[in-house]
């Protein structure tokens, strides 16, 4: 939990009529660093989406107005036709080990900060009160 | 019937045998409702990627995907790319944060926002309707196909099906299916491998050499090489049709509940992550084999063979050229390989239909059974466990014997159809609100549920697909009329609904989702 968050859950009124542990969840969500994370990854999945249906429906456009971009017969594949499968599905790859890497090198480390930072008080309190 | 010679039944033994070892060293870690479900959520993300591949690496990929390229040429190649593309928006948006939901169904997803049992019923109904189409439609192809392959009845054959997909599931549970999955994924990618190779050895290596022969084969000579032979594209109304086709798989493939689920049982939400990078990776290849294996089908299959590969909609053109590629279907190379490929095709069904009636299992003795009837608190999950198996039971024979009785005749394209419209018009627009927009309500998520599901029932039967020439929508392909109205239900329900979303909830789900954290149930909040 970050600093902010906790903060605001000591000011927190016991008397709200939510729990605790429901006080601490909402502080969490309603902190800049979480609201940062959710943005980061909206905008990172909603963008690969956008990219991909543009290529998805790019490929299937072409192949409806412009068939005879895919029915030139070179070397190697056979025909164009075949290359752009080929492409399409080295795009899909791509496309996919771009998000994986960056949601294992730029999002990871912020999630796991925020679920250590968030355990942290449960675990001081659990001590405190003698519970595991 | 071609292959019914003295390898097929061996062969069918050997791979039942093996699946049987499988399910029951499975049903030992079965004890609770979660563990039917989701495997204990102890499956790492290699294993899923394998068991997602073995899901869409089914007897309508491996057998009917090669038919098509066999008979319409670069067209039927045209599908692989649809059902390639529709993983991405469920890697970038749904796979991590379906399984940080901590769901064993679809319809607990929506319960996490939406209280009461209208939207798990309603989730669960069309989860039921969406599975149970796909299983119907399975169930009628597997008879179909071990008639001709294997010389069993209809009736003997989806009896067999039924019945082995009933144990698997009932005993194995989802632990048991993901390992059949996995074990008929690696087969299958061999045996795929295998092909590809021989098919490519036979035309010198070169695809160019096996794209000129196949053309001068075909009788259409390059144009089996052009778009245009499936999908013409001459009209506006084709053009709307290709579109349409390209939306309905895509978007289809990531409404569907046997696959969604699939997420629930990994380990932790980057194992969901990475399963579907894995999944991607041994689909694309499999795929990009077919599409040699097609093409060399209409290259080294000439003739009388060519045309009986060619009846039955193509399902016959990889067992045949397999037999011809090893020597000649009457060699006993060719008929021990003919063997091989119709056990696999067997397995790859059985595999198929395992994943399929588990979905409905979970939407019936989770969602409508545990949660709704009877309610959380008078179910344990050692009774929930119980209760799943028997549910298995009871749905498997239903669909077993629902399918002998409704024939090898049935409109699968109707079944099928059905099955993604639902899919892509009802379930992903409710679940990506439900996800993504903090005012989306619980009536807005019933109208979107109701109103996908009967937009995507009366655009079906006012299609080609039910009402042949005289239909009134001239689609094949008619989803990109009912996705709109499913949208527009969710939207409307919620801005004319009156009741306000509650934030809380939102903000719970979304911790969850995220960060995978799920301290609070959603009932403490209140």
């Amino acid at each position: 939990m970050t600093a902010g968050t906790a903060d605001q859950l000591r000011s927190s009124s016991p008397n709200s009529g939510v729990s605790p542990a429901a006080q601490a969840e909402m502080s969490v969500v309603r902190s800049d660093r979480f609201q940062e994370l959710v943005g980061r990854q909206n905008r990172i999945g909603f963008g690969l989406t956008g990219l991909t249906f543009v290529c998805y429906y790019g490929f299937f456009l072409v192949d409806t107005f412009l068939p005879s971009w895919f029915s030139v017969m070179i070397p190697v594949f056979g025909t164009t036709g075949i290359l752009f499968i080929v492409l399409t599905f080295a795009f899909v790859w791509l496309i996919a080990l771009y998000y994986l890497r960056v949601v294992q090198h730029e999002l990871e480390p912020m999630r796991n900060a925020m679920v250590v930072q968030m355990s942290a008080p449960t675990t001081a309190a659990a001590s405190a009160g003698g519970r595991s | 019937m071609i292959a019914t010679n003295g390898f097929t039944l061996p062969v069918f033994a050997v791979l039942i045998a093996a699946s049987c070892f499988v399910i029951f060293r499975a049903s030992r870690r079965n004890a609770t409702g979660s563990d039917f479900f989701t495997a204990g959520r102890s499956i790492s993300g290699f294993q899923n990627g394998l068991a997602i591949a073995g899901d869409f690496m089914s007897a309508g990929t491996f057998l009917g995907t090669t038919g098509l390229l066999f008979l319409f040429g670069f067209d039927g190649g045209l599908i692989i790319v649809a059902a390639l593309f529709g993983f991405l928006p469920l890697l970038f948006l749904l796979a991590e944060r379906l399984r940080n939901a901590g769901a064993l169904t679809l319809a607990d997803v929506l319960s996490m926002r939406f209280d009461g049992r209208q939207v798990r019923a309603v989730t669960a109904v069309n989860t039921l309707v969406v599975s149970g189409m796909y299983l119907f439609a399975q169930l009628v192809g597997a008879g179909v196909l071990l008639q001709i392959l294997a010389g069993w009845s209809f009736s003997t054959a989806v009896a067999v099906t039924g019945l082995l997909m009933t144990l698997y599931v009932a005993f194995g549970g989802m632990l048991g299916a993901t390992w059949v999955m996995i074990i008929k994924a690696v087969i299958l990618f061999f045996i795929g491998l295998l092909l590809c190779g021989l098919v490519l050895h036979h035309a010198g290596w070169s695809m160019a050499r096996l794209s000129e022969i196949a053309a001068a084969n075909s009788g259409k000579a390059t144009a089996f090489l052009e778009p245009g032979l499936m999908l013409p594209g001459k009209s506006l109304r084709d053009v709307v049709d290709i579109l349409s086709y390209a939306t309905i798989y895509m978007l289809g493939t990531a409404g569907l509940p046997h696959v969604l689920i699939r997420f629930f049982t990994t380990r932790d939400g980057g194992a969901a992550r990475r399963s579907l990078g894995w999944a991607m990776g041994v689909m694309g290849l499999f795929y990009l084999m077919l599409l040699v294996v097609g093409i060399g089908a209409r290259a080294f299959l000439v003739g009388d063979i060519a045309t009986a590969a060619g009846r039955g909609g193509g399902n016959l053109v990889t067992p045949i050229l397999a037999g011809e590629l090893a020597g000649g279907l009457q060699t006993v190379l060719g008929g021990i390989f003919l063997a091989v490929i119709a056990g696999v095709a067997f397995l790859t069904i059985l595999a198929v239909v395992s994943g399929l009636l588990i979905s409905s299992a979970g939407a019936v003795a989770h969602d409508l059974l545990a949660e709704v009837v009877l309610r959380r608190r008078s179910v344990s999950p050692r009774q929930e466990a119980v209760l799943a198996r028997v549910t298995t039971a009871a749905l498997g024979l239903a669909a077993s014997v629902t399918t002998i009785l409704i024939g090898p005749s049935f409109n699968i394209t109707f079944l099928i159809g059905l099955a993604f419209l639902v899919a892509a018009s009802a379930n992903l627009p409710v679940l990506m609100c439900t996800l993504f927009w903090p005012r989306f309500s619980a009536r807005g998520a019933m109208t979107g549920l109701l109103g996908g599901l009967v937009a995507s029932l009366i655009v079906i039967s006012l299609s080609p697909a039910v009402m042949g020439a005289d239909a009134v929508i001239p689609l094949r392909f008619p989803g990109i009329v009912s996705m709109p109205v499913g949208i527009l239900c969710c939207w409307l329900g919620t801005i004319l609904g009156g009741r306000t979303a509650d934030r809380t909830r939102f903000e719970h789900m979304q911790l969850r989702c995220e960060l995978g954290v799920g301290a609070v149930e959603p009932a403490a909040l209140h």
